[in-house]
This record gives structure tokens, sequence and C-alpha cells, in this order.
């Protein structure tokens, strides 16, 4: 069983299992790292994260002016990071949240995304990821602690 | 986990009671025997059934073919028709991949005519044939053309040189299906899908060359030009990303849709909105492009496949009967004609991971195959085989006109690859089989394993005794090709 440390939070994602699909719960101090850690859980189920070197850096800024959930933020994050993916062939493996903003009527996250070109010799790809889905998603403040914990599952 | 009560109706179909205090509108009705029934028990996928069955406007009961197991909302190989009035429309009632679908080429080739030239043909289709994650293809398209391949189809691939003119008349919709508007479709969804026409993906994603290794229906097989031990080509694939940030952005519009028209959802994955509504139509007209969309992708897949066997062969791929028999989908929401209690009805039928099956004489239904009624494409797995069945007169009554799509997974993907060694399942499937397998990861062809997935030829049996289709030949694999 996971033994949850309020100030030393290891472990930044888990894999769960999904009969067709996959899954990772999530982990973070903060909602910010919590975002971060799910987009490496995310990129985990591409690629060996090891083996991106996170050399090149590159701007995501996410601004939604309507009201969305953290659940929904979470979904919208996690795919612009696939978009890039898709778009500039780039694997992403470390990422850091500079502004987090939730209103009611605005949500704003701008961060910086670390990675590499995609080089099939070097990075086995197992599967891809089509979406973050919004089946069973949760983000929530865990009772017992400041910490946060998120759970999404993937369709691949 | 819900509390239900099962009826059995026969060997091979089984009644979810209606149960109001569930909040379900109609019954649920699976087809499976006792024991795949009882894995979709176990599985808490009835729970989805239950769940779909309580979406306004749904028609006679909410189906699950036999290869049901545990998706997202919708379980996989989950049909649910809905009024087009007071019914919803449902992106996660499609699925991300729209139109994923499979199609099968026939040859005048025999086992032994491509015995010595099957690795030479395996190797030189895994350079031709882009796949894998991210993969972009030899078309690069603009905005422009890929609203003129939205709105033409197949009309539009031929017209730019892809494939034959007669391949349209074998597939579902003529290779182009009527309602595509690319103003709903975002840039995003066009910057996806703009450089990947004609790329196979990755995941269950596949070219097979098969073998006929059994006919069950000697007529209806020679209707479809297939004998014993012929040479077949099998696509599997669909509208890549494309279609994957289409539904991605619809299911974010139909999270507030679903609010503003009063929709309980007990999964936000089953988001919705009504089918005549603005959000409703918008998403349709959206998903009818990706559509289109993969029905090109797949013709230009086979395009590639020609131009391999035409090099190797030194014959074009006319002289080597290389024809389409048939092209269909397993993941769309489609506007057809239903008898709904004696009344014939325009509905919208939502299929996913489930095939339409009209039985004969259907009027959509190319004029070849019209007496023995649709075409229906079941792959398999990449060790054992894959099946050609027929839509039947039953399945129309029975489940508005549809049937499986495939065997269904049996392990998850992590338990897969931690019982399974991809390169020795490639080994292994060549020694023992002589199938000569090309992928682009290994882990990825260990999550693909044969023991991965239910042996499909229980579930095209279970089809066949509920009546819903008809089998007539079963392909086994000779060359694989995986994303």
């Amino acid at each position: 069983m996971y033994i949850w440390d309020m100030n030393n939070i290891s472990k930044k994602f888990e894999q769960i299992e999904h009969l067709s699909d996959i899954g990772i719960k999530i982990y973070g101090n903060s909602l910010e790292q919590l975002f971060e850690n799910a987009a490496e859980g995310m990129f985990s189920i591409m690629c060996d994260l090891k083996k991106i070197n996170p050399a090149v850096k590159r701007n995501i800024t996410i601004e939604e002016y309507n009201k969305v959930s953290l659940e929904g933020l979470l979904v919208l994050w996690l795919e612009n990071l696939l978009y890039r993916f898709e778009i500039e062939d780039m694997l992403f493996s470390r990422f850091k949240i500079k502004k987090f903003l939730t209103e009611d009527s605005r949500s704003i996250i701008k961060a910086d995304i670390f990675g590499e070109k995609v080089d099939f010799g070097k990075h086995e790809i197992v599967v891809a990821v089509k979406a973050p889905t919004y089946h069973m998603l949760e983000v929530r403040k865990d009772k017992n602690s400041r910490g946060w914990t998120g759970k999404v599952i993937f369709d691949v | 986990m819900n509390r239900y009560e099962i009826n059995k109706i026969s060997d091979f179909k089984w009644e979810i009671v209606k149960d109001d205090s569930l909040g379900m509108r109609v019954p649920g009705i699976i087809f499976a025997d006792e024991q795949l029934l009882k894995h979709a028990v176990d599985e808490n996928t009835i729970d989805q059934v239950i769940h779909v069955a309580s979406l306004p406007g749904i028609l006679k009961a909410s189906y699950a073919m036999p290869d049901i197991h545990y998706g997202y909302g919708f379980p996989i190989g989950g049909v649910a028709a809905m009024d087009k009035d007071s019914g919803v429309i449902s992106p996660g009632g499609v699925g991300f991949d729209i139109s994923c679908g499979v199609r099968i080429l026939r040859t005048n080739l025999g086992t032994g005519d491509i015995r010595d030239k099957l690795e030479n043909i395996m190797y030189k289709m895994s350079f031709s044939i882009p796949k894998g994650v991210g993969s972009k293809g030899k078309i690069k398209l603009s905005a422009s053309q890929m609203s003129q391949l939205f709105t033409g189809g197949v009309n539009w691939a031929i017209r730019n040189g892809y494939g034959w003119d007669e391949d349209k008349y074998f597939m579902e919709e003529n290779g182009c299906m009527e309602g595509a508007n690319p103003d709903f479709v975002s840039k995003r969804a066009v910057d996806r899908g703009c450089e990947q026409v004609g790329t196979l993906g990755s995941g269950n994603h596949f070219v097979e060359i098969q073998r006929v290794d059994e006919i069950y229906d000697e007529k209806a097989a020679s209707v479809l030009g297939l004998k014993k031990d012929q040479i077949t080509i099998m696509i599997h694939s669909g509208s890549r990303g494309l279609g994957h940030q289409i539904c991605s952005d619809y299911l974010k519009v139909m999270q507030q849709a679903s609010l503003k028209y009063g929709i309980k959802l007990v999964d936000r994955q089953l988001a919705c909105a009504p089918v005549s509504s603005p959000e409703g139509r918008r998403y349709y007209h959206a998903m009818v492009c990706a559509a289109n969309y993969a029905m090109v992708n797949r013709h230009c897949l086979a395009h590639w496949v020609r131009l391999v066997m035409e090099e190797i062969f030194k014959k074009s791929a006319k002289k080597l009967g290389m024809e389409l028999i048939y092209d269909v989908s397993h993941n769309i929401a489609k506007m057809e004609m239903h008898d709904i209690n004696g009344t014939i009805k325009e509905i919208c039928v939502h299929r996913k991971g489930a095939t339409r099956a009209y039985g004969p004489y259907h009027k959509d239904i190319p004029d070849t195959y019209r007496e023995i009624g649709q075409p229906v494409i079941i792959p398999g797995d990449m060790g054992r085989y894959s099946y050609m069945l027929l839509g039947t007169k039953e399945a129309m009554a029975e489940s508005f006109g549809s049937t499986c799509h495939g065997a269904g997974r049996l392990l998850s993907r992590t338990k897969a690859k931690k019982n399974i060694r991809g390169s020795e399942l490639k080994k292994e499937l060549f020694d023992k089989k002589g199938i000569v397998v090309m992928a682009g990861s290994m882990s990825g062809l260990a999550e693909e394993a044969p023991e991965a997935y239910k042996d499909v030829s229980r579930i095209v049996d279970i089809t066949q005794s509920a009546g819903i289709s008809k089998k007539v030949a079963k392909l086994c694999p000779l060359g694989v090709l995986k994303g």
C-alpha cells in the first residue's frame, strides 16, 4: 500500500489497470505539481521518460474563458501537450507550471515544457495516447494532508 | 456497482431488466453465452450498459455485442439508437478514433504464389506504409485541401490519383458520408490530420496478408469472390489525430451542453446534447468529416499496399485482382432508417466497437452483394484468425442492423507486457506458424499478442447463433504489419 508522506511525495504517479486502456493515479503537493506529474505520467505511457532528454524548452499557454472544473482543466492541459507532441514531433519529460489560475470566469495555465525531437533509434514508442478521457476522472485534495491526488484514464 | 436483474432470453441473448431506480429508460440486451456474460458481469461492464440505458431518447434497448468489454462511458461493443427528436448524440458513444474500421481486398493469388515472397513483401511494406505513433505520411495537405477531403471523401482521393474509381462502390456510404461541414472542425484537428492521410497509426491497427482458411457458405463466398487458399489483404485503421481531436473538442462542448439541457450524467464521458440541438448538429457535421477522412485513410493505405504488390510481382494491381471487397466502420454514429414499432423512422444509431450488419436487399448494400447481405469484416488477433461475415434480416430487428467488431481484450495492456516479450512473440509466430511480423515497437507488439485477446471464433459463433450475422469465411494471417 502506498504511504502518504505529506512533506516528501516521492511517488509522482502510478499506472492503474484498465482492461482496454491505461490509467494513471497522480500525486502532488500542490495543484501545479499534480498537473506536472500528470503530464509526466502521460508521456511515460508512450515512452521511457529516462530516454527523453529535456534539452529543448517550449512554452505552453492555456486560456479558458468558460467555467471549467479542475478535472476539465486537467484534461485540457493533457490534450494540449498531446497536440504539441503530434504537431512538433517532440516527446516531453519535464514540465514546469509558471502560472496556474482558476477563477469562475477564466482559467489560465502557463508552463515551460522540456523535451526533444522523436528519434526512433533512441525512443521506443510503445503506444500512442489518443486522448485523456473524462471516465473516472478525478482531482481532489487529500483529506488528511495538504496534498492533491488525481486519476485519469487514457484512450490508447 | 449497481444491483440489477438478468433474464435469460435464449442461450445467446440476455436482458438486463429495466430498473427505474437505476435511471434506466430501456432494458439492456447482451448478446453473449453464459461465460462471456459472466465475464462482463465480473468486469462491471454491465454497469456501463445500464448507464447508456439512462440516456434521453434511447430506443428499444441499450445493446451489447458478444465482444463487449469495459470501456470508458459507453462499453466497447455497445449499440445505442436514439430518437431524432427526443434523443441525444454523444461523442463518447462514437469514441476518439472516429470511423475506425476495416477493409479487405481480394487477390487472384494463392498461397503457393506468395510463400517465397512473403518476407520481401512485409519488409517492403514496413518501409512504404507510414506507421507508428505520431507518424506523418507521404501526403501533406493544406487547410483548403483538407476541406475538400472532408466533403468529397474517397472521391477526393480518386481525383488525386489514389485508388480506383470502382473502390467507392464497395465502401459504406460509397466512401463519402453526407453531412460533412468543415466549418465545425477546429484548426487544431486540421493541423493534426493534414500530414497523416495514408498512415496506419499504432495500437491494434494493422495491415495483414491473409489466407482463406475455411469457407462456411460457398454461395456467399463466391459472390464475395473468395475461395479456399486465396490470398486476401486486410487493413485496420481510423481517423488518426484528426478524429481524436474532434472527439476531444466536442467532449468539452458536451460537458457544457449536458448542463444546459439538464441531462444528468452518471459518467462524464457520456456527455451529450440533443441530436437536433446546435451542439448536437455541430458535432455530427464534424464527426462526418472525420468519418470521410478515415475512409480516405484506409483507401490510401490500400493504395500503398497495391504499389508494393505491383513492385514484387511485376504485374499491375488490376492484373493481381486486388479489388476491394468491402470497407466498414465500427466506431460511428449514423442517421439511419429503422422500423420503430411498425413505423419506419430516421434515428441516430451509435456503434462503439460494433459493426453495421444490414441484411439482404437493403438499399445501402452494393448491388453485387444485395442478395447475400452486407459484408462484415471481423479482425481477430495476429496469431489466429479473422472472419468475413454477412449481415442478416434478424440483425435489422434485433440490434438495429449491428453485430460485433472483433475479439475483445482478455488481458490489459500492462498484464500483456508483463507476461509476453515482443521479440520472443515475433520469433514464436514465425517458427511455429510461419507468420512474418513487422512492428514499430516490440513492447507495443507484446500488448497485441494473441493471448491478450479472446478467441474471436467464439465471438462470431455467438453472433451467428443469435442470428445477427452469418459466417462466410475464416482468414488466417501470413504476414502482419503493426504500427
